[in-house]
């Protein structure tokens, strides 16, 4: 695995950062949300001891504290703020809800009903609607009937029947209780009948002071005999107690209400006796654009909660566990979702009268998804954490990036360290560099200085030796040159001869050992032209037939077209063909071929100089081209280094070639190859 | 007279085998083994002809100093290195020096004696300058074989005594190849393959300096040069 990779991997672990930060966030999100819960909890169960003790606050009448009948035959007035125009419409009515669904009423069987109670200053006030297909005549009349409880404790019927719209006047009659003024409650009740194409209207305004608490009714739509309203229709009827919000209550409330939180107050039937009003917008406002990326991200990494939807309860009426927990005593708190898709916290807490529970208080709180979003410290925390730790990685693996880069460029500049022409570049890239990568590139400076001086001194030795030698050896020749032959025997001459050859041998020797270091520097002043190698070998076969007559020269070349030093080349030639002569026998064949190869650099030429001689022994092939190496057994008469071949070697790595040495195919013998690419630049 | 030839040499060995085998030639010998003494002796009277060698003692290149003084005193003076050096750079900066030959020690005694024949040859020839010599007229080429000089379209084309024999060996027969061993004979040296590859380089350049269309000598690979008549291309 490669360095970069490894720090990559490494550089991974910055990844736990995120994780950290992710772990954090959930840790500072879980904290903000259990705070906002306490402060809500704490306001309520604030607002919920304050009412303790208190149930005037919370019911109109003891008798609705008390009340324990049928609460189905309840009703529930709203506190109107505008003022109601009595004319059979309902558009006036304001901030009511829409008329709740029609129903068959109460009592079951009846036509199609809906009904809304409001209650404004001294005023209650009632609109009917029934759907009634059937048109009335003159002697069946639509008809409803309206129970009413005085505060005195009287029980009134109200009875209205229109045969045209128009304001119409009840009749009243007195049920049970003090018997009351009927025709003056009857003119003090303002009503108003329309009729719609599919059906009618009753609007009417009851002053507060002969409504107690209790209401309720039934209508009947003509040639029916099945009635519906908010009473059984069995006689005798009782009408349930209706409810209102109180004023003072919700005043006193919303003085409480934090902003953005909603408190309700729920008596213990569960209808609603205070509202703060719908909640106050926040100043922490939704997120905004440049926060939607930070929130796409927080969706990654923080969970959903799958909320509960808030229970849907009916108009005046509050419902669902928090509002039950609170009724049974207990605090409660909760998260849920509206049907807009909003989320909610939801607290409530019972409010006692002594040990009785007489109610509950109720908040409400849009809680945003996210907290820590909307918390501006702790958005501004998250996102620092996000771009350092995107800053980090990022860093991280440019450093890698570079360490890698560095420790590559100093591979390289080792590896090709030694040239083709075997010196040393001794400077390493980064060596300037203060770290341990520097000291490295020092510490390798400082060996290829010592091996370069090394090879240096081995490069110069031979020469130096051939040098030193030649000195002693002139002054052999020049005075065995000097000898006057006239004044010699016969036996003297002969060893004087035998003294020439000796010193002959030791000069060509000598010559032998220069010759290759002389190469090395006479390559640099070489010169590269285009010439025809096939043409050039055909050439010297010719020569070499001449030179050696005891041996055969097969040829088989190409045109081979190719831009090199042709002197070198020439002298590879003669080396390789010199060596081929020494080991074929005399009368053997030499064979030199040339064809295309496929070199390092794209095309090339394959040169090979092929023997019968014998063959070579196992063990490395490549050592034939290494300095003073030879593969002779026997000793030959002309002195010999195995230098050739090393002169092959040299001149073929100059050109950017390559040498190999092998047993020939085509001859029983040895056969060494040279490969020249076509075309070198002279470096 | 006898003929004065000074050799500078600080092997003594050397020096008085070189001294033996001139005085048998009949010439008169003064040996030196520094280069102060040289100079010293040098200063009161010039000799016939100089062998120096270039490593002189204590001066690894006293013999290129020598051979500037005296060039600087005698145009004429024949100035023969002798000496074991011989990379490419030490024969080009002797010649350039104004040598009239650069011998490595390799060569025989018989090879040095007649080379000091060649020049004192040279030095007659040059004293009678109404003298007609032999000459070799080849195309543009012109050699006169008493002075040892060659003219090319009729300028003069400084060669050594080793130079002028080669080219004198290659143009006498125009087109026939002279390989290696004929042209060492022919200069009467002694010389590996690559200083004869260097000595053919280097006259290519004397006549190129003076005509850049030379190309008379044409190198046959394998087998040695050939002189090409002018006109008379040989096939690429």
């Amino acid at each position: 695995m490669s360095l970069r990779g490894q720090l990559l991997l490494v550089s991974l672990l910055t990844l736990l950062l995120p994780w950290g930060g992710c772990r954090a966030i959930r840790e500072m999100e879980s904290t903000l949300r259990h705070g906002q819960e306490n402060n809500l909890r704490t306001a309520t169960i604030a607002v919920a001891t304050s009412l303790a003790d208190n149930p005037q606050q919370i019911y109109r009448t003891s008798a609705h504290l008390n009340d324990s009948s049928w609460p189905a035959h309840d009703l529930y007035a709203y506190e109107l703020n505008e003022a109601i125009a009595i004319d059979g419409y309902a558009n006036d009515w304001g901030n009511a809800p829409l008329p709740a669904p029609w129903h068959s009423g109460r009592a079951g069987t009846g036509n199609p009903l809906r009904y809304l109670l409001g209650k404004r200053g001294d005023y209650l006030y009632l609109f009917l609607a029934m759907r009634s297909q059937t048109l009335g005549g003159a002697a069946e009349l639509d008809q409803a009937e309206i129970l009413l409880e005085t505060p005195g404790g009287a029980l009134l019927r109200l009875r209205f029947r229109s045969p045209a719209p128009g304001p119409v006047v009840a009749r009243v009659e007195t049920l049970s209780g003090e018997p009351a003024d009927s025709d003056v409650i009857a003119q003090r009740i303002v009503a108003y009948w329309q009729e719609t194409g599919s059906g009618f209207h009753l609007e009417l305004r009851i002053p507060r002071d002969i409504a107690g608490a209790r209401i309720g009714f039934l209508v009947a739509a003509a040639g029916s005999e099945s009635k519906a309203g908010s009473m059984a229709a069995a006689q005798p009827a009782s009408p349930g107690m209706w409810f209102s919000e109180m004023p003072a209550l919700s005043a006193y409330l919303s003085r409480f209400a934090l902003p953005g939180v909603r408190l309700r107050v729920a008596d213990r039937h569960g209808w609603i006796s205070g509202d703060s009003g719908p909640a106050a917008p926040t100043d922490q406002a939704a997120p905004t654009p440049p926060y939607s990326l930070a929130l796409r991200i927080y969706r990654l990494l923080l969970p959903e909660q799958d909320l509960a939807p808030v229970a849907q309860a009916s108009p005046g009426r509050v419902s669902g566990t928090t509002a039950t927990a609170a009724m049974s005593g207990k605090t409660w708190i909760s998260r849920q979702h509206d049907p807009d898709g909003n989320r909610l916290l939801l607290a409530g807490a019972p409010i006692r009268d002594g040990e009785r529970v007489i109610g509950a208080v109720l908040a409400e709180q849009p809680s945003d998804a996210y907290l820590s979003l909307t918390d501006p410290a702790a958005a501004r925390l998250l996102n620092l954490a996000v771009l350092i730790t995107f800053g980090v990685a990022a860093a991280l693996v440019l450093f890698a990036s570079v360490l890698s880069w560095r420790i590559g460029r100093l591979r390289r500049a080792t590896q090709s360290a030694l040239d083709n022409r075997g010196r040393l570049q001794t400077r390493m890239p980064g060596s300037r560099a203060g770290d341990e990568i520097g000291d490295l590139a020092r510490s390798f400076e400082q060996l290829l200085d010592r091996v370069d001086e090394y090879t240096r001194y081995l490069h110069g030795l031979g020469d130096k030796l051939a040098h030193e030698l030649r000195t002693p050896l002139t002054v052999v020749r020049s005075s065995l040159d000097n000898l006057d032959l006239a004044s010699l025997t016969p036996a003297d001459r002969a060893c004087l001869e035998r003294a020439r050859g000796g010193a002959e041998r030791l000069n060509t020797l000598l010559s032998a050992l220069r010759e290759a270091n002389r190469l090395e520097q006479s390559l640099s002043s070489s010169e590269f032209e285009e010439f025809d190698l096939g043409e050039m070998i055909d050439n010297m076969a010719d020569g070499f037939r001449a030179g050696f007559p005891d041996r055969v020269f097969e040829t088989e070349t190409v045109a081979a077209p190719v831009v090199a030093a042709p002197d070198l080349v020439s002298q590879v030639i003669d080396k390789l063909v010199e060596n081929a002569v020494e080991f074929s026998p005399a009368g053997g064949r030499i064979r030199l071929s040339l064809g295309e190869a496929e070199g390092q650099r794209g095309k090339s030429w394959k040169l090979a100089v092929a023997n019968d001689g014998s063959r070579l022994g196992p063990g490395r092939k490549q050592r034939y081209f290494d300095s003073l190496v030879t593969h002779r057994t026997e000793r030959g008469n002309t002195p010999h280094l195995g230098l050739g071949l090393y002169i092959v070697r040299l001149i073929a790595e100059f050109h950017g070639g390559s040498v190999a040495a092998g047993n020939s195919e085509a001859l029983s013998g040895a056969e060494f190859s040279v490969t020249l690419p076509v075309s070198m630049a002279k470096r | 007279m006898k003929r004065t030839i000074a050799i500078v040499e600080d092997e003594p060995s050397i020096r008085e085998n070189y001294a033996d085998a001139l005085r048998r030639q009949g010439y008169r010998v003064t040996l030196h083994a520094d280069r102060p003494a040289a100079a010293d002796a040098f200063a009161s009277r010039l000799p016939d002809l100089v062998i120096i060698d270039i490593g002189l003692g204590d001066e690894p290149e006293g013999g290129f100093a020598l051979c500037r003084e005296l060039r600087a005193r005698s145009p004429q003076l024949p100035i023969i290195f002798l000496t074991a050096l011989d990379s490419e750079l030490d024969v080009v900066s002797g010649l350039r020096l104004g040598a009239d030959d650069y011998l490595t020690k390799d060569i025989s005694l018989t090879q040095l004696t007649a080379r000091v024949v060649a020049l004192f040859r040279r030095v007659d020839s040059m004293q009678q300058p109404d003298a007609a010599g032999t000459e070799l007229t080849q195309g543009n080429l012109t050699l006169d074989l008493d002075r040892l000089t060659a003219r090319w379209n009729g300028e003069h084309v400084a060669l050594t005594v080793t130079e002028f024999w080669m080219v004198h060996a290659l143009a006498r027969r125009p087109g026939h190849v002279k390989n290696r061993d004929q042209l060492m004979e022919a200069a009467s040296t002694v010389l590996d393959d690559s200083t004869i590859t260097s000595h053919i380089k280097r006259i290519r350049r004397k006549f190129q300096a003076l005509d850049p269309a030379f190309d008379a000598i044409q190198t046959v690979y394998g087998m040695g040069y050939r002189w090409l008549e002018q006109g008379n291309q040989a096939p690429p």
